[in-house]
């Protein structure tokens, strides 16, 4: 149980200054945020490696759960503030919030009642392994967002081919070769529906992951592989862009 | 024998002013009350602006991002009063890729904020 307390801490505080030097490279001159931002419970992680005691980890467990409840009042409000995100999505992803929430203050309040050392331990391992709030529910949301995005972003396209349709057969009435115009806005319809393809799985993949299975080692993979489906569909997205541009190139030449 | 008759005069001179100044009041009350009771010129204005945030605002029609902005006003301004210089016709298509590249900002975003968490650690 020691080593994976200390392999806990030793993991946060890693990841506290990979994320220190990557905030560092947006914004030199911003210091952390507030309670959910990375680094906040440095302080309470170097005195538990210092001295284990019921206060250090109490202190240490606290911290890092409500650096975790502020995590998800943000990825709550990013839900609600999202246009593309569908209902049916946010819902799910709220309720997985409002659960993880209520797990974790429920924890907190064991942690704050708790005065067996061993038992603390134990508790505050549970911080990270029960609830996965970084690992698992940041990424659940971010990529679910962005997914809805891509099939969004289909809409858009359609207006974008209706008009460039309608120009093209106009420039056909007028007797004008449209065959790369044409070819053009073809790809960019393949490019739309490529995308969408890609993405138009993936939340129904990654809304039912829960801790367990990541724990479990079988929800990291899908992550990933959806992580690398939206990139690839991100880049079928601006090719789109790109031929309907080319597109409207084609046909401004043909004047 | 003057001096009655100049005083009367004073009097009536000094009457006549009072009169004449009273009558002048008089009308400027009555159109201080006019404007009071009239609706303000700002006020039909002041509705003006209020309308759009009144107005329903479908996803469809604010300038598309992932996330709202909170300019969902300032997207849905109305056209530009037209000026007595005729101005060039926008090609529609501009805006809409604008709006398709405004939701591949949004995607990075969302891709950005998922590798951030999972490199970080639990």
């Amino acid at each position: 149980m020691k080593t994976r307390l200390v392999a806990l801490v030793a993991g946060l505080a890693l990841g506290t200054s990979l994320l220190f030097t990557t905030a560092g490279i947006v914004t030199a001159t911003t210091p952390p945020a507030g309670p959910a931002g990375t680094g906040v419970c440095l302080t309470q992680a170097t005195a538990l490696k210092a001295s284990v005691t019921v206060d250090t980890l109490r202190a240490f467990g606290d911290c890092e759960i409500n650096r975790r409840l502020a995590t998800l009042t943000s990825l709550s409000s990013k839900i609600t503030a999202s246009k593309v995100m569908t209902s049916s999505d946010a819902e799910v992803l709220q309720s997985e919030i409002g659960s993880t929430r209520s797990g974790l203050t429920t924890l907190k309040a064991t942690i704050d009642s708790e005065t067996n050392i061993t038992a603390l331990r134990a508790d505050i391992v549970k911080i990270a392994t029960q609830f996965r709030v970084y690992l698992l529910v940041v990424p659940q949301v971010n990529l679910v967002n962005a997914a809805d995005a891509v099939v969004y972003a289909q809409t858009r396209f359609a207006t974008v081919n209706t008009n460039l349709a309608a120009r093209i057969a106009a420039a056909k009435a007028a007797g004008k070769d449209t065959t790369a115009a044409q070819a053009d806005l073809d790809a960019m319809n393949a490019s739309v529906t490529a995308a969408v393809g890609l993405a138009g799985p993936l939340p129904a993949q990654l809304l039912p992951l829960t801790p367990a299975q990541y724990n479990a080692g079988t929800a990291g993979p899908v992550l990933k592989s959806a992580r690398t489906a939206l990139g690839t569909a991100r880049n079928d997205l601006k090719s789109a862009v790109a031929d309907a541009q080319a597109c409207r190139a084609a046909l401004i030449a043909l004047k | 024998m003057n001096r009655p008759i100049g005083s009367v005069a004073r009097l009536a001179a000094t009457a006549l002013l009072v009169s004449i100044a009273a009558v002048g009041c008089a009308r400027h009350d009555g159109s201080g009350t006019a404007q009071a009771s009239s609706p303000p010129a700002a006020q039909p204005s002041g509705a003006v602006a209020t309308a759009p945030a009144n107005a329903p605002t479908p996803v469809a029609t604010v300038a598309d991002s992932p996330v709202a902005s909170g300019s969902a006003a300032t997207s849905q301004s109305p056209a530009p009063v037209p000026t007595g210089a005729p101005a060039a016709t926008p090609d529609p298509l501009d805006s809409q890729l604008t709006n398709i590249n405004n939701l591949l900002d949004g995607v990075n975003g969302s891709l950005s904020g998922a590798d951030a968490s999972t490199s970080g650690g639990e």
